[in-house]
């Protein structure tokens, strides 16, 4: 149900659309689904709650983005919208490839395309340039503005957005083990700071320029020249600053002394090396 | 009985740079990439100080609203860079001997880092040009530039001082946990029986310096934050702010960042000199002495710059005298006198790495003078807005703080390649010295001659100064290229040098 908003207050109503609800459900039922069964190849995924958790977590943040009233006002304030797409790239995405990429189990033997697709595609510069570019574009004048005055261009913007961040958090995020996973401290320390500075510059622009970038602002009902600006001002700034704490409590947890998967917190080596050992107590003759 | 100097129980061998089976090359990386990333945004920084030197000279013309956000770029950055560069010198140090977490030393410099991107985009995309010191109420109310970017400015010194802290905090647990308490890092049983407990290890210089150096940095980060409360509060319009509590909150917290990386670069060379003259630098009871002073005399010296200030109480202005000849003695002395201790007779081969370290012992004697003559009372009334305040800091950082750095980064990179600086790198040190002490001679002149500081635009009869310098600067440049392309050359050796086949990739 869509409310039209009032000249000047928020609208605290969720906005549900049927497509993205059903999206979501099906998502969450096919992970459930694949959780109980013990992933998409069970005999060597190694799932555990943390998992379901993060990937329940992850939607929970789709809808919350999408559909509570920071979507719902996305068309009317810069700032909400700017909300909605930090939940999706630098909370939703992480969460999703956390709770998502175990359960394709061991990705090393996972089919050979498939296999060549994933390391293309999530190689740090590919998933970085992917990323930034997607980031980039879509905040340009033309194409923001494109996608304000069409649902379904929206619709693929978010999209763009979330699958550019799923691929770089892939590298930070996932099992010690899976294709693209980034090593070193270095190399993490580097591929952080600068997918920071990269979305910490397009938040200044955005926050320090003079005039308004996205006309369609000027449009809604009760919106004046100042504040238009303001709004754009404060949507920079929610752009900027709880990324750099993002990017600082990522570095936290991604850069790390052992071999362990970082943000998901893992145990997988050990689990694995738990589950052969039992595999081969099974097999092993003499007992 | 054992006199007041004699010798103490330290450790009396040369500490190599790298522990046994390389079991510190986690946190030797790490340290390589503060002191790196340090130095490199220096020669970019340095870049920008060249373009101001060469408006001031008239030689090409800065709009005056981008004079002070490249002179507030400059300023903030080579605090932070110069400090970054220092730290990571002082955590290789120290892993030699005592088990320094990798992964908070990349955790504090990914905070210093984002604090440093915030500095670039206010100053550079934001107009932000109130200056490094933000001192209150101009960052709120300047009309060039946006209410968000003093916030912006106000955010990144916020991690910049979190960064600071989770060092300084991870350095001191560190410390305190291999010697059994803070006390005994700071060797203050053996300090106040004047030298005759002798019952437990000493800690070696590099440890007692850089657990002054983490109480002093967290008592800076704590001014940082509470400085930036208020202007927070500020900014949201919630309350007004005592001009005068702020302006001593950011002083004690800037002017003690800045204190504090000369103060660590020079803790560096009692690291690395040693290991070029053959002779171990022990920790005797002059030495615990005089660092142990620093903790107090560093926090009591900011004062001399609110000399102007005639509501601040007598009391901190005397204090503020005091303290700045009082923290210069010390250090100084034992430094110095211990550093040419070591030179004397030695053999050492003048290689780049101890030519640098020993250039910045002059350096930082040289800018100590200015310092001094500055913290005067009625010199300052005369001198302070003048551009003797900044060649004195410029002495103490160009030819101290970051010739020591640059002299320590040589010595790691010669443990890490087990490979000798050429001796032809003589000769770029010869260039940066010539080249840095002319440009700051020619700053000291300036000043001499009341040429104010902080002027975007400068009268003809002031330009010759500068232009003077200007052929000083190009010569440092130059010897700063070739430092770097020394480097640059050698650096992925000393990299590879760290790691043991255990370690982490």
């Amino acid at each position: 149900m869509t409310v039209a908003p009032g000249p000047s207050g928020f609208v605290w109503e969720w906005e549900w659309e049927l497509p993205l609800l059903a999206s979501l459900v099906v998502s969450e039922v096919a992970y459930v689904a694949c959780w109980f069964r013990g992933g998409l190849a069970p005999q060597h995924a190694h799932l555990a709650w943390k998992h379901l958790a993060a990937f329940t977590a992850g939607l929970v943040i789709i809808v919350i983005a999408l559909a509570s009233p920071i979507g719902a006002n996305d068309e009317r304030l810069l700032s909400m919208h700017m909300v909605a797409h930090d939940l999706l790239i630098w909370v939703a995405a992480p969460l999703l490839v956390m709770g998502g990429v175990p359960l394709l189990g061991d990705t090393i033997r996972l089919p050979r395309y498939l296999r060549r697709a994933l390391e293309l595609l999530t190689s740090p510069i590919v998933a970085l340039l992917v990323s930034t570019s997607l980031l980039w574009v879509w905040h340009a004048p033309a194409a923001f503005d494109r996608a304000l005055a069409s649902e379904s261009v929206h619709v693929v913007e978010h999209l763009c957005f979330l699958i550019g961040y799923l691929l770089y958090w892939w590298p930070l995020v996932v099992q010690p083990e899976a294709i693209g996973r980034l090593r070193g401290h270095l190399a993490r320390a580097v591929y952080l700071v600068v997918g920071m500075m990269q979305s910490a510059l397009l938040s200044a622009l955005i926050m320090f320029h003079g005039t308004v970038l996205y006309t369609t602002y000027l449009h809604v009902p009760g919106a004046t020249l100042d504040s238009a600006l303001a709004d754009q001002r404060l949507a920079g700034a929610l752009m900027w600053y709880p990324g750099a704490v993002i990017f600082a409590l990522a570095a936290a947890l991604a850069i790390r002394e052992n071999r362990t998967s970082p943000l998901a917190g893992s145990t997988v080596s050990t689990r694995q090396r738990d589950h052969e050992k039992a595999a081969a107590a099974r097999t092993d003759p003499v007992q | 009985m054992a006199s007041a100097f004699a010798v103490p129980p330290s450790p009396p061998a040369i500490t190599p740079l790298l522990a046994p089976d390389r079991a510190n090359g986690a946190a030797l990386r790490a340290a390589l990439a503060y002191v790196v990333g340090g130095l490199g945004t220096f020669l970019l920084l340095g870049l920008l100080g060249l373009l101001m030197r060469l408006d001031q000279g008239g030689l090409i013309v800065i709009p005056a609203a981008w004079f002070y956000r490249i002179m507030t770029l400059h300023g903030a950055g080579m605090v932070a860079t110069i400090l970054l560069a220092a730290l990571g010198g002082l955590a290789a140090a120290v892993s030699a001997t005592t088990h320094l977490n990798a992964r908070v030393l990349w955790i504090a410099l990914i905070l210093q880092l984002t604090g440093t991107s915030f500095v670039i985009l206010t100053t550079l995309v934001g107009g932000f040009g109130a200056g490094w010191t933000v001192l209150y109420p101009l960052p709120g109310h300047g009309d060039i530039w946006p209410l968000s970017a003093a916030i912006a400015m106000y955010v990144g010194y916020l991690f910049l001082a979190l960064g600071l802290l989770v060092y300084c905090l991870h350095m001191l647990y560190a410390l305190a946990r291999a010697h059994g308490g803070l006390t005994n890092v700071l060797a203050l049983r053996y300090l106040f029986s004047f030298g005759r407990d002798t019952r437990r290890t000493l800690p070696r210089p590099p440890e007692l310096i850089a657990a002054v150096i983490s109480i002093d940095g967290i008592a800076a980060a704590a001014a940082g934050i509470v400085y930036l409360i208020p202007m927070f509060a500020h900014a949201a319009g919630v309350t007004s702010v005592d001009a005068l509590f702020a302006k001593n909150a950011v002083l004690l917290f800037g002017h003690t960042m800045a204190n504090l990386s000369i103060y660590v670069t020079a803790g560096l060379v009692y690291a690395a000199l040693p290991s070029f003259t053959g002779r171990p630098w022990r920790t005797t009871w002059a030495v615990v002495c005089a660092w142990d002073l620093i903790i107090i005399l560093m926090l009591a010296n900011y004062s001399h710059h609110l000399y102007a200030d005639f509501a601040q109480p007598l009391g901190l202005q005397l204090l503020g005298e005091l303290g700045s000849y009082a923290v210069a003695l010390p250090s100084f002395i034992v430094t110095v006198v211990g550093a040419l201790t070591q030179i004397y007779r030695s053999g050492i081969r003048w290689t780049i790495a101890p030519t640098l370290l020993l250039l910045g012992i002059w350096g930082w004697v040289l800018g100590g003078i200015g310092a001094v003559l500055d913290a005067t009372i009625p010199v300052n009334q005369v001198m302070h807005n003048t551009m003797w305040v900044p060649a004195h800091f410029h002495t103490y950082y160009l030819l101290g703080a970051v010739a020591f750095a640059w002299g320590y980064l040589f010595y790691m990179v010669r443990e890490l390649t087990a490979d000798r600086n050429p001796r032809m790198l003589r000769v770029a040190a010869w260039m940066y010295g010539i080249g840095g002490a002319g440009f700051i001679f020619m700053l000291f002149v300036a000043g001499g001659n009341s040429v104010p500081r902080r002027y975007a635009v400068h009268l003809p009869q002031w330009q010759v100064y500068a232009r003077i310098a200007v052929p000083f600067v190009i010569l440092l440049a130059l010897g700063l290229a070739w430092f770097s392309w020394d480097l640059g050359t050698r650096f992925l050796a000393a990299w590879r040098g760290t790691q043991s086949a255990a370690s982490e990739p």
